[in-house]
């Protein structure tokens, strides 16, 4: 229930993390490798680290009420 | 070291080419699908930045002194070093810097009056005062074709405006200025100086700030009738893209951007930083290969493949791994 408001406020703001998140885990994952397959599942797994520690990052501010 | 199997070509050509249009180094080496992977995420990730903020985001100010004002602060568009990072669709904004300090700018700021240095012919938006033709006086909105045919850097000019008046009547007037009629003269600035794009135009007596960023620029001049100076028409004519397109803004159209814009104008700034800072990635990539190795390494978190049958290499890679 405490997220509640906070979703609430932020409107559509977060729909622009998307584009960024995979855009920034892709152009990574290129630099890293040269095979397709190996850059596409990196991205992947990049994309959820990113959302992973930031919806970790937005529950501690909701819970630690910051 | 990088993997013999990635060709580089040259790659301080692919480096290059990489740096000025994002991708474009990859294809070059013939690795096209990761070429494809750089021009679309980062030219995709500047492009919505920049329509976010309006195609205003991405320009260079740099002040040597502190600027007069509340806050004599200097106006420093640090961000810009991030945003120069995807190359050529940043660049301009350097080459308007430049522009913007350079002899144009300060031509422009005296304003000198009666100067045209190039045709006019332009759409206008504005309003005509106290014209007297024939029977009645002529006052109100006006729009329409503004061409300037007779120029120099002499001081007199001949036009014709062909447009509307806010109620329908049709307009085909000569305009004619001179600097010795009072008080007649065509502020059209010479190539940089346009208006603020946020402040609507309206009759004034006043001269409108310079603003390098704007769309449009002042046109204020008389019509005639005959010999005779038939009143004034005042407004603005559309600038060409090549003046206004990612020069400096001042701090009122800065102003007056943010407060339009509130987040979105900050989402633009953060999507083109990012974006330049990632071609610096792909710029290296095109420099050096793949940071990694060619991806068919056993990766650090994963467990290895087990060896089946005692010749089994110890590089050896998986068969789907390697095929795809």
């Amino acid at each position: 229930m405490p997220l509640l408001p906070i979703l609430a406020v932020t409107d559509n703001s977060l729909l622009y993390l998307i584009p960024l998140v995979v855009g920034v885990s892709l152009v990574h994952s290129a630099s890293r490798y040269e095979m397709a397959h190996r850059i596409l599942m990196r991205t992947l797994r990049t994309s959820f680290k990113i959302v992973g520690c930031m919806t970790l990052a937005l529950v501690l501010l909701v819970v630690f009420q910051v | 070291m990088t993997d013999p199997r990635v060709n580089l070509k040259n790659p301080f050509i692919a480096a290059v080419l990489a740096y000025l249009i994002p991708g474009a180094g990859h294809w070059y080496q013939g690795r096209r699908f990761k070429a494809v992977i750089y021009f679309v995420c980062i030219v995709g990730l500047f492009s919505w930045g920049c329509s976010l903020g309006e195609a205003k985001a991405v320009h260079l100010r740099w002040d040597d002194e502190p600027r007069r004002g509340r806050n004599e602060e200097r106006q420093r568009t640090i961000g810009f070093i991030a945003q120069a990072g995807i190359g050529g669709a940043a660049l301009p904004a350097a080459a308007q810097f430049y522009r913007a300090r350079g002899e144009d700018a300060l031509f422009d700021q005296e304003q000198v009056p009666g100067k045209v240095l190039e045709k006019i012919d332009a759409n206008f938006e504005g309003f005509a005062r106290h014209v007297t033709l024939g029977a009645g006086k002529v006052e109100g909105r006006v729009t329409g074709t503004l061409v300037v045919g007779r120029f120099g850097t002499g001081s007199e000019f001949e036009g014709r405006l062909v447009g509307k008046m806010a109620d329908g009547r049709d307009v085909d007037w000569q305009l004619v200025g001179s600097q010795n009629a009072q008080p007649i003269s065509l502020e059209v600035g010479r190539r940089i100086t346009g208006l603020d794009d946020v402040t609507p135009i309206r009759l004034s007596e006043q001269r409108p700030e310079p603003e390098f960023s704007g769309s449009r620029r002042r046109f204020f001049c008389q019509v005639a009738a005959g010999v005779e100076n038939a009143g004034l028409i005042e407004g603005s004519i559309q600038r060409p893209l090549k003046d206004h397109f990612l020069a400096p803004l001042s701090d009122n159209a800065m102003k007056h951007l943010q407060g339009r814009l509130g987040k979105y104008y900050d989402l633009a700034l953060v999507y083109t930083w990012i974006a330049g800072l990632l071609n610096v990635l792909a710029v290296w990539d095109a420099l050096q290969g793949p940071a990694y190795g060619y991806g068919d390494e056993t990766d650090e978190d994963e467990t290895p493949p087990k060896a089946e049958g005692a010749n089994a290499g110890p590089v050896a890679a998986p068969s789907a791994t390697t095929a795809s």
